[in-house]
């Protein structure tokens, strides 16, 4: 829980006095909630250090130039948050490259199972998203079932993640296959969109091209 | 009696021994050079045992400004520690640094002087006349 603004505030006046214990009294105050607040963003990350370490740094780096802050652009719980979430995001798209450097995955530039088995084929596919969210592959397909409880959606989902690009395709999972087309056409993105941010909070990312 | 420090506290304090912002690097350097742990350097310095995380990642006092006293004194009285003893800490673990430097710099001068040294032989040797000697 985020600390009273009052008690942030005479911390952070504190080491703009240069006062030699303000840095760890400022790093005590707000390394736990801040550590909380970013657990609670990224409940799914492999290393639990990742967190805490990314928040010690950030103090760190402000208990070294206070004087960087301006309070006239917002509250400093804010600025710290946003600088450590800003810097956890990073690490996750710089290991996320890194990855995709060693195991391609490009969905479209696969082939497509026979479709016998459309889970397994997207469970293997998932193995990429499951090592940021410290999940198999598995687990996170069903995690995945249960935010997305409508079997339409459901169906779609599991289209995009075998790569499926035609529209009439995706029609029929909806069940719109009677409207015109330029609708189906819209109703499909809209659709698509809406479960491509969905997958982004469990790290599940769709590249197509 | 202070409040056990929490993990993270704890852990943060061991990423700053990195950082020589901060003062858990000489706390460090001080208990390696006299092979202390830590119960013993919170004895050494008459404080709770509980406070070496939070002692760690205050501000380092630098032993060449003015200031040095004065925070060593806000230290003192914020952790009930010896003062003088935390100044002899800093000021040891300084002396230490300086000595490591020089001796660095003198091993550095002295590969140098006999580099110079292997060069001035080239020079006196024309290339191709040393498989003769």
């Amino acid at each position: 829980m985020q600390p009273p603004a009052k008690h942030i505030h005479a911390a952070y006046q504190r080491l703009l006095a240069k006062e030699p214990d303000a840095p760890g009294v400022f790093i005590e105050l707000l390394l736990d909630p801040l550590t909380t607040a970013l657990a609670a963003r990224f409940p799914h990350l492999p290393d639990p250090n990742l967190i805490i370490d990314v928040a010690t740094d950030t103090l760190f780096a402000f208990v070294q130039a206070p004087e960087h802050y301006q309070p006239d652009r917002g509250g400093l719980w804010q600025y710290l948050y946003g600088d450590a979430y800003r810097d956890i995001l990073n690490i996750l798209a710089k290991e996320r490259r890194r990855y995709a450097k060693e195991v391609p995955f490009d969905l479209v530039a696969h082939d497509h199972a026979d479709g016998n088995n459309i889970e397994e084929e997207v469970v293997q596919r998932l193995g990429f998203a499951s090592l940021f969210s410290g999940k198999d592959a598995q687990a996170l397909l069903e995690q995945l079932r249960t935010v997305i409880p409508d079997p339409h959606e459901w169906k779609v989902v599991l289209l995009m993640l075998q790569g499926e690009r035609r529209t009439k395709v995706f029609a029929a999972a909806l069940g719109i296959e009677h409207v015109p087309i330029a609708d189906q056409r819209k109703l499909v993105k809209q659709a698509k969109d809406r479960l491509r941010l969905r997958l982004k909070r469990y790290g599940v990312k769709i590249h197509e091209h | 009696m202070s409040t056990n420090p929490p993990k993270s506290l704890m852990r943060a304090a061991q990423r700053a021994i990195k950082n020589d912002f901060f003062l858990a690097g000489i706390l460090h350097e001080h208990q390696q050079a006299n092979h202390l742990n830590d119960e013993e350097l919170a004895c050494f310095l008459e404080c709770d045992r509980n406070d070496l995380p939070r002692l760690a990642l205050c501000r380092r006092p630098d032993a060449q400004q003015e200031a040095f006293l004065s925070d060593i004194e806000h230290l003192a009285r914020r952790f009930h520690l010896h003062a003088d003893r935390l100044a002899a800490v800093i000021r040891q673990v300084d002396t230490l640094r300086m000595l490591q430097r020089r001796q660095r710099s003198s091993s550095h001068e002295a590969a140098q002087d006999l580099l110079q040294a292997a060069r001035d032989r080239d020079d006196t040797f024309p290339k191709g006349t040393e498989d003769t000697l």
